[in-house]
């Protein structure tokens, strides 16, 4: 099935164009995106059940003036009255912009942005359309499965299930562009809870992808392993800190992709000189195992798109080929300033947000080792397995992840023993350097999360990649 | 349009009860790289929220369903009246123990005062700019880059139970990168600053801090293997940690099982030799960017005392999980205050520690008590010298080090959080060099 552009769009494209045709008369680049996202949560547990409309939902437009030395916008939702967003643009664009310098503020220029005609649409496509089913299905079929897992264990007070279901439709334009998409994709996840001797443990396990209604199909299978995962962490032991052998799986080598490098090449932080990557451009930065990607069209995940939030078509980056760190990402105004080409990574929030070079599907490549030599490879290490958290330090390379847990490998083999929960730090070229095995298993992603800029500005992205072998500081 | 809203729900034979959220919002954004501005934005947007009820029994026992849909200003009530439609049926399956809606109130709320409600905001906007920049090059660290957010917010909150509250807010934001350059490699640090209300001596006061930190972190070396030895929070951390007592005290958690603490209960564990956690939920604190009389269901909000000496006295929670536990709703509390502790910085600071000033991003587990953080700068103060450090980390178990931890009697204030400065910890995992 074909998604479709939302009709709302395609009503209003007219008075738009017409609205960017007018600002057109008074500023030398105006640009619009226009959005109308829709989509559900339902959630399931013991204690009870909730549906309602997703935090991704919005419906809304920001326009972008050059003001003669950098850029405006203005977000709004309401469109009765196009004269009063013009307005409102001019207060932005000229009566702020005159206030802020008579106080004295100074102001970067900015090139003018250049395009070309472009006029170009795209539908994701999944099998079974999840809103032609009914609330009353999904959550008797997530009840079942919640029924199932807490049969799973008899310390398990609780099993959560959640389910996501979003169509995105957005429309670009600008006197020279005319962009349509439509995009469709699901989450489902399991979040297992248990308490035993007081201790609560629990882990999620999470699925996703450009799909629709038939993402359950793969939940059932699935129930298993995230409540053995809870079960295991019953008996977990605290890691003795220190420097181990460690092998990641492919969600924990997404979250090092992510958050220990992701971060560090988005270009607006080379713009503000807040990230190292920009003077390793062209240089070694890892293991010549490493091959590493991030773009729309790396893979067809939740960070796929035709265009993103400034018109500019989304690419596939290999951001780091063979151990030399090739390119960065960049949103447009990032690119125009630093004299480069965008990649398609503008993304805002929402309509009402700012853009920033985000990241979105990234992971190292699958190499040539099979897991089994890995895991036979390693003395005195530890599997790592999920995750809860990172977060990046693009400007000293410093690294946090929150793993789900380790699992133990003495002399080639797989002990039994569980750590928990265990926190990875380390400096990124250090860790990324140690990378000695990588495993040529499939590419796997996952995007039930979203990513952040600092605390704020969440985007949908998708991680993962596959196992790699590589050393870490464990606490 | 809120009145056709209000007078379609009420037709509607389909919905038992509702609640509308209507919210505008306007802004002022600016965003610098040094003392430039790249980009300034702002935005008005309309946002109407609707939760429509549906009441029901099944074998002798009542429940309530509910959905939660967003509606555009842009949607015709035809258009309105489906997506009711829709959310009434979806309610119809869910099927969760019976809650009453809040009722109206007697109790008035006092109005919020704030300095950006009177006049243009570009106008405070540029006044903030230039406090901010006041402070800029202190002690060889300056200013990366800024953000600066003003959101003003007008609220009205209706039930069909007669509800009909309105108020105005503001919240203000700014992220603030501090760099500096040291012998071999520049540094960053990161604060991200939340307020309410105009007050141009404290933003000087944490840029001046936050330049300060900047420049004793060229000087850090990588943390050593230090042993074990207490490790003290400072600053934002403290306000962390103690979310794990607060979350023992959540009605939502106690109904769903996590927490087990009951009303009477220790919520430290083993013998308390150190200080006893005692935490209040305020409505308002001074310039905290929670400050609200009503919750997002419209539960009057007071000051709730709900641990005392260790001891849980009561559930803060929500109407709904308040109704399920048969107690008074607090409403839901955004603003903590924690009491100071029985030992001066002075105490606390003596001997072998690890004091940390910045992390990557410090969390507790609400659910296990498990904390850690990535060291950004601490100082390591080895019983004569004083030596900063970065990198390594912290990890423990807030139910290991509780019994004899120890808080300074000097309090800070951050955003939505009063208590103390700092945190004095045993038994925590120390992974260095």
């Amino acid at each position: 099935m074909k998604t479709k552009l939302s009709k709302f769009l395609k009503q209003t494209r007219p008075i738009l164009k017409t609205l960017v045709k007018d600002l057109a008369n008074e500023y030398r680049y105006v640009s619009l995106l226009g959005t109308d996202t829709i989509g559900s949560t339902f959630s399931v547990s013991r204690s009870g059940s909730s549906v309602g409309d997703s935090n991704w939902s919005e419906k809304g437009f920001v326009i972008r003036v050059y003001n003669g030395l950098n850029y405006s916008e203005y977000s709004f939702n309401i469109l009765d009255d196009l004269e009063d967003i013009k307005n409102q643009v001019r207060t932005i664009a000229q009566f702020d912009l005159s206030t802020l310098k008579a106080a004295n503020i100074k102001m970067i220029p900015f090139p003018l942005i250049s395009e070309e005609l472009l006029t170009k649409t795209f539908n994701s496509e999944c099998e079974i359309d999840p809103f032609s089913i009914s609330a009353e299905e999904k959550l008797k079929r997530m009840t079942e499965l919640m029924q199932e897992g807490l049969k799973k264990s008899e310390y398990f007070v609780d099993f959560r299930v959640q389910y996501e279901e979003v169509k995105i439709s957005k429309i670009f334009l600008s006197t020279k562009k005319d962009l349509s998409q439509s995009i469709l994709y699901t989450n489902l996840s399991f979040v297992a809870i248990g308490r035993k001797d007081g201790e609560v443990k629990y882990d999620f396990l999470p699925m996703s992808g450009l799909k629709g209604y038939e993402i359950f199909e793969e939940a059932h299978s699935k129930i298993d392993l995230v409540a053995n995962s809870v079960i295991e962490l019953f008996s977990a032991k605290r890691v003795t800190p220190g420097l181990y052998e460690i092998i990641c799986d492919p969600a924990v080598s997404g979250l090092i992709a992510h958050e220990a490098f992701g971060h560090g090449v988005e270009m607006d932080m080379f713009v503000k000189h807040r990230a190292k990557g920009e003077e390793y451009i062209g240089k070694v930065i890892a293991s010549d195992k490493v091959n590493m990607r991030d773009g729309s069209l790396s893979a067809t995940e939740v960070g796929t798109y035709l265009f993103d939030d400034e018109g500019t078509l989304g690419t596939d980056t290999l951001i780091i080929e063979a151990s030399i760190l090739k390119q960065g990402i960049s949103d447009l105004l990032s690119a125009t300033i630093l004299g480069t080409v965008p990649t398609g990574n503008g993304r805002r929030e929402s309509f009402e947000r700012k853009t920033y070079a985000r990241m979105t599907n990234t992971f190292f490549e699958s190499g040539s080792d099979t897991f089994e030599d890995m895991i036979g490879s390693i003395k005195n290490g530890y599997l790592l397995e999920g995750y809860f958290s990172g977060m990046e330090d693009p400007k000293n390379w410093g690294i946090q992840c929150m793993i789900a847990k380790g699992k133990e490998i003495i002399n080639g083999k797989l002990t039994g023993n569980i750590i928990s929960p265990v926190l990875l730090t380390g400096y990124v070229p250090d860790l990324l350097k140690s990378i000695s095995m990588v495993s040529d298993k499939k590419i796997k992603l996952s995007g039930t999360g979203a990513c952040g800029k600092g605390y704020k500005e969440l985007v949908k992205v998708s991680t993962g990649g596959t196992y790699l072998k590589t050393v870490g500081r464990l606490g | 349009m809120m009145e056709a809203l209000i007078e379609l729900l009420n037709k509607k034979t389909n919905v038992d009860e509702y609640k509308i959220k209507f919210s505008e919002t306007s802004s002022t954004e600016l965003f610098f790289i040094k003392d430039e501005l790249q980009m300034n934005r702002g935005k008005l947007v309309n946002h109407i929220e609707v939760t429509v009820y549906r009441n029901f029994e099944d074998s002798g026992s009542k429940y309530k369903g509910s959905s939660t849909v967003k509606l555009s200003p842009t949607m015709t009530i035809k258009e309105m009246e489906a997506k009711i439609d829709a959310a009434a049926l979806a309610a119809s399956f869910v099927k969760n123990e019976y809650y009453d809606l809040v009722s109206p109130t007697k109790e008035v709320a006092p109005a919020i005062t704030s300095k950006f409600n009177d006049g243009e905001a570009i106008n405070h906007i540029s006044n903030l700019v230039k406090d901010l920049y006041q402070m800029d090059h202190l002690s060889g660290a300056f200013i990366n880059s800024v953000e600066f957010f003003i959101n003003k917010d007008h609220i009205r909150l209706i039930n069909s139970l007669g509800l009909d509250i309105s108020y105005d807010s503001v919240n203000g934001l700014i992220e603030l990168i501090t760099e500096a350059k040291g012998e071999t490699e520049e540094i960053e640090l990161f604060d991200f600053l939340r307020f309410s209300d105009y007050d141009p001596e404290w933003i000087k006061e944490v840029v001046k801090d936050a330049l300060i930190k900047a420049n004793l972190r060229t000087k850090a070396i990588p943390l050593p293997n230090v042993g074990s030895i207490p490790v003290i929070l400072t600053g934002e951390a403290v306000s962390t940690f103690f979310s794990y007592y607060r979350a023992k005290a959540s009605g939502k958690m106690a109904y769903e099982g996590i927490s087990t603490a009951k009303i009477g209960d220790m919520v430290q564990t083993g013998e308390i030799t150190g200080d006893k956690v005692s935490i209040t939920m305020k409505s308002v604190i001074l310039n905290s960017s929670h400050n609200y009389y009503y919750d997002s269901d419209g539960v009057f909000i007071k000051n709730v005392e709900i641990i005392e000496n260790g001891k849980l006295l009561t559930y803060a929670t929500s109407k709904k999980f308040a109704d399920y536990l048969k107690i008074v709703p607090s409403g839901e509390i955004h603003n903590l205050e924690v009491r100071n502790g029985s030992k001066s910085i002075a105490e606390l600071k003596q001997g072998t520690y690890l004091e940390l000033l910045n992390f990557s991003d410090f969390q507790m587990d609400p659910l296990t008590g498990n904390f850690a953080g990535e060291i950004r700068l601490g100082i390591y103060h080895d019983g004569n010298k004083e030596i900063p450090v970065t990198l390594g980390s912290i990890s423990g178990e807030a139910k290991v080090s509780e019994t004899d931890m120890y808080f300074s009697k000097e309090l800070q204030k951050n955003d939505c959080f009063i208590g103390p400065k700092l945190i004095k910890l045993n038994r925590v995992t120390i992974a260095g060099n």
